[in-house]
């Protein structure tokens, strides 16, 4: 591999495609030559690992979408079928279910990498935006996804996500009618969520491109949080970090076979083996774990309209990161105040979480409004704020010389 | 020579307008194109004839009893038909307690912790509103029909 090296192959066939299409030449360019910061710590495995995770989706769900049907007579029974009848139905099912909660996992960890170490900073707001466009297009797809099994608790979460629109003034009732395309969630639904929930993931796979764009146009962020200034500072892509991914995909592939096969329905809400019922409401209505910090969002208000502001507000917040950090070191390790309100945040989104599980009465409304305001309060008040005001501890020279101390070499840099 | 350069500034003006005025229609044109040919993809996500046509239901009030609610269907939404005591009529915002659906009596909604008394009234916010009453007629003293 050393020996193919950058630059030119010595074999003719390939020659003859790179010079009409350079396949050879971009997979060269952005695996092997690709420089990466020499300081990546673990937490920098977990991109890759969406992009895993994105195809494992795509391949299990190609699959089931043979034996589904989208049919709000047959999708309950088509499941069961899926689950005792088709050959490894029950496995591809588990791991498509299990791998939406893992999916989640994987980017809310990515995400908190880079609220850590300030990856949505210059030059990279563009590629954090795309991200945030990709969590949205994911939202939509697992929710969509959660409704074709047809239980009840698909039926009832449609039913109170598609109604969030009518809490828009005057159009609201209109919009969530062309939502449903009838006075209820019913077949037509089902219909369309499957066709959208199929196609969404591609176009999550053309963001994800974009994406990989714009990491690769200035590389990756690091623990540091300072630009790379040389050779000394890098090493390439492959095999070091190739190698150190695959690692991360070995533990995490082990995390998520022991759910697969030992607690399938762990993540999973019993309520949703029962077939839909739309005369009958089930006891408490909550959606998947990963969506419940912004249930709790929703919830926290006494106002309808206020709170579904609220909820697509704690989304689109994100959208503006980049500008309301004012402060121009990026690593939290060098910001002494930011860093423990970075961990004030983790607190908070786990405490909505637990929020978000639970009925909206007594401590559960109290600690949902609080978690609600400091979460506004964060990216709103003090991340501008704290910018400003904080001292941030001094930077090292190079990426190279934090990680080899004195010993590095001066003249590599 | 200074005449010819006039007739060039003129012709160069002429086709200046003309040009703006051919990029403004077409441009009208193909926006009008545009949402004419959107219009059917939108349009197809509403509700079918099919969906339409079961917009109305008969109901049999007859055997009702008093202090009975039966529930039918309207529109794939559960609609309740009451016949409600003297006293949930009489003393319209009296509060029922233990009453495990909720602390008026009515309706609970687990979504969000909304509350409605026996008629449907919203009691505990964030309900903007109270039940939807669907539009009803009595076809015959016993019977009616919803829709």
């Amino acid at each position: 591999m050393a020996a193919s090296g950058p630059g030119a192959s010595n074999s003719r066939i390939v020659r003859w495609i790179d010079y009409r299409l350079p396949f050879v030449k971009i997979v060269n360019h952005e695996l092997y030559e690709y420089p990466t910061p020499r300081n990546l710590n673990y937490w920098w495995n977990f991109g890759s690992l969406a992009g895993i995770m994105l195809v494992i989706m795509i391949v299990t769900g190609v699959v089931l979408a043979m034996n589904y049907t989208p049919n709000s007579d047959m999708a309950f029974d088509s499941v069961q079928r899926i689950m005792r009848d088709v050959n490894y139905g029950w496995l591809l099912r588990y791991l498509h279910m299990n791998g939406a909660s893992m999916f989640f996992m994987i980017v809310y960890i990515h995400i908190f990498r880079g609220l850590y170490y300030g990856s949505y900073k210059y030059p990279r707001e563009l590629l954090w935006m795309l991200g945030v466009i990709i969590l949205l297009l994911m939202m939509a797809t697992a929710f969509m996804g959660y409704v074709l099994p047809w239980g009840q608790m698909s039926y009832w979460g449609a039913t109170v996500i598609t109604n969030l629109f009518s809490a828009i003034p005057v159009v609201g009732n209109k919009i969530v009618t062309l939502l449903w395309g009838g006075y209820t969630v019913g077949n037509p639904t089902l219909n369309r969520f499957f066709s959208l929930h199929y196609l969404l993931p591609f176009v999550i796979v053309a963001v994800v491109g974009l994406h990989l764009v714009a990491l690769h146009t200035h590389g990756s962020n690091n623990p540091l949080g300072i630009d790379h200034k040389g050779p000394g500072d890098t090493i390439p892509f492959h095999p070091y970090y190739t190698v150190k991914d695959m690692f991360g995909l070995a533990v995490f592939l082990l995390i998520y076979a022991a759910i697969v096969f030992y607690a399938p329905n762990f993540l999973g809400d019993p309520q949703n083996y029962i077939p839909a019922n739309p005369l009958q409401t089930p006891p408490d209505i909550v959606p998947e774990w990963y969506f419940l910090p912004f249930y709790a969002i929703l919830r926290s208000m006494p106002s309808k309209l206020f709170g579904v502001l609220l909820l697509f507000s704690s989304i689109l917040i994100l959208f503006v990161l980049p500008w309301l950090d004012t402060s121009p070191v990026r690593s939290a390790r060098f910001r002494p105040i930011y860093r423990w309100m970075f961990w004030l945040l983790v607190i908070t989104v786990f405490a909505l979480g637990w929020v978000g599980a639970h009925p909206p009465e007594g401590i559960f409304v109290t600690v949902g409004r609080i978690g609600t305001f400091y979460y506004f309060l964060h990216f709103l008040v003090l991340m501008p704020l704290v910018g400003k005001l904080e001292r941030p501890k001094p930077l090292p020279l190079s990426i190279g010389a934090a990680v080899l101390g004195a010993a590095a070499p001066a003249g590599r840099h | 020579m200074a005449q010819a350069a006039q007739s060039q500034i003129t012709l160069d003006h002429d086709d200046e307008t003309r040009r703006d005025f051919l990029t403004l229609t077409a441009t009208a044109l193909g926006a009008v194109g545009i949402v004419s040919t959107i219009w059917p993809f939108i349009s197809s996500l509403n509700p079918a004839q099919d969906t339409l046509a079961l917009s109305t239901t008969a109901f049999d009030i007859k055997p009702i009893q008093v202090g009975q609610r039966l529930t039918t269907v309207w529109r794939g939404k559960p609609a309740f038909v009451a016949r409600r005591r003297a006293r949930e009529i009489r003393i319209p915002l009296g509060r029922n307690r233990g009453d495990p659906r909720g602390d008026y009596g009515g309706w609970f909604c687990p979504c969000r912790g909304s509350m409605y008394d026996t008629s449907g009234r919203c009691r505990a916010r964030p309900a903007p509103l109270n039940l939807e009453v669907p539009p009803y007629k009595f076809t015959s003293n016993t019977a009616i029909k919803i829709g």
